[in-house]
């Protein structure tokens, strides 16, 4: 009965805790918190965007265990080129006057199996920026935003475009402001490579947008 | 009294002046005791009178005269209510659900991946 209860004593008595500060050296506190945010709860987090720290608190053996984790994931961050060609895709008989024959650059076999004819290079942009940023893209009237991680030495981007910009009515009546989306894709690509993004109407229609990323990622 | 004194002689003259003085002290103290009690007393009456006076008068509640307004009934509207025509909606069409948006991937031969995305609101927005 008095080992029971001593037991008991034991069960209840509070886990010693302590309080750990990490100061993260190539990534955003924040980001570096969610992913500890993530494992169940067994220490409590607290990221500072003004210092980039990450307060740890709990006992000695979790908190060591949270600094192994912060430890793996604050690695520098990686910078990457992005070349994007935009291709228009439509039906008819042969390229624009002025505008600039993309067909060689899709590959074969892709055009294959699509419908179109035509394939116009509307523009073409390089992107470079550090990992976990937004690259602002502006193609004519096309606008876009590239974001990429680097995961076991393979780039995982999202790329979006939106078109112009349209004045809509909201259900109060008022004017607001919509980009439309043209393409959201996220894509995985190894340094290199090159990956074709596309967009069409659901049945057909007459235009297909296409883009080229080739991605690298720098040293 | 006054007589006796200026009959008297010089001797005499100051036992009758110490008596005189005696007397008239006597005379003061009786004028004394005779008007001391009456003056306060009248005063504490006047005093009583006049506080008795105020009391009744602070005492008494005047009685207000219970006046309610009369109610005053709105006027009833007679005239008969607009008739209201109500239109049916019109139904939409139904239309067969089909998917708004669908993501293929597919790798080529070469081993080129391609995201391709078909979009019930594909637009390119016209010419580029």
């Amino acid at each position: 009965m008095r080992q029971a209860i001593l037991i008991v004593i034991l069960a209840a008595a509070p886990v010693a805790a302590e309080t750990k500060i990490y100061q993260a050296k190539h990534r955003p506190a924040e980001s570096l918190g969610r992913v500890l945010g993530n494992m169940g709860g067994f220490f409590g987090v607290s990221p500072s965007r003004e210092f980039n720290t990450i307060a740890l608190n709990g006992s000695p053996e979790n908190i060591k265990v949270a600094e192994a984790i912060l430890e793996k994931y604050d690695t520098p961050r990686r910078q990457a080129e992005f070349l994007l060609r935009v291709i228009e895709a439509g039906a008819g008989v042969g390229a624009d006057k002025g505008a600039t024959d993309a067909a060689e650059l899709v590959p074969a076999e892709l055009k294959s199996m699509l419908k179109y004819n035509r394939y116009t290079l509307l523009d073409s942009a390089v992107l470079r920026g550090m990992e976990a940023e937004d690259l602002r893209l502006a193609l004519l009237n096309l606008n876009g935003r590239v974001r990429f991680n680097v995961r076991e030495s393979a780039l995982e981007m999202t790329v979006e475009i939106t078109g112009p910009p349209t004045n809509i009515k909201n259900s109060s009546g008022n004017d607001t402001t919509h980009w439309p989306s043209v393409l959201s894709t996220t894509a995985t690509a190894k340094s290199g490579e090159t990956v074709v993004l596309g967009a069409s109407k659901m049945r057909g229609g007459n235009n297909a947008l296409i883009v080229l990323v080739t991605a690298k990622l720098l040293p | 009294m006054k007589h006796l004194l200026a009959g008297l002689p010089e001797d005499a003259g100051e036992r009758a002046a110490r008596a005189r003085r005696r007397a008239l002290a006597r005379l003061a103290a009786e004028d004394r005791r005779r008007v001391g009690w009456r003056v306060p007393a009248l005063a504490v009456a006047m005093i009583l009178v006049v506080g008795v006076v105020w009391f009744r008068q602070a005492w008494r509640v005047e009685t207000l005269a219970l006046r309610p307004a009369a109610p005053v009934m709105a006027p009833v509207d007679l005239t008969p209510p607009p008739v209201v025509v109500v239109q049916q909606r019109r139904k939409p069409a139904r239309r067969a659900p089909g998917p708004e948006r669908l993501q293929v991937q597919l790798a080529l031969s070469d081993g080129t991946q391609v995201y391709w995305t078909f979009d019930h609101n594909f637009k390119l927005g016209g010419k580029l």
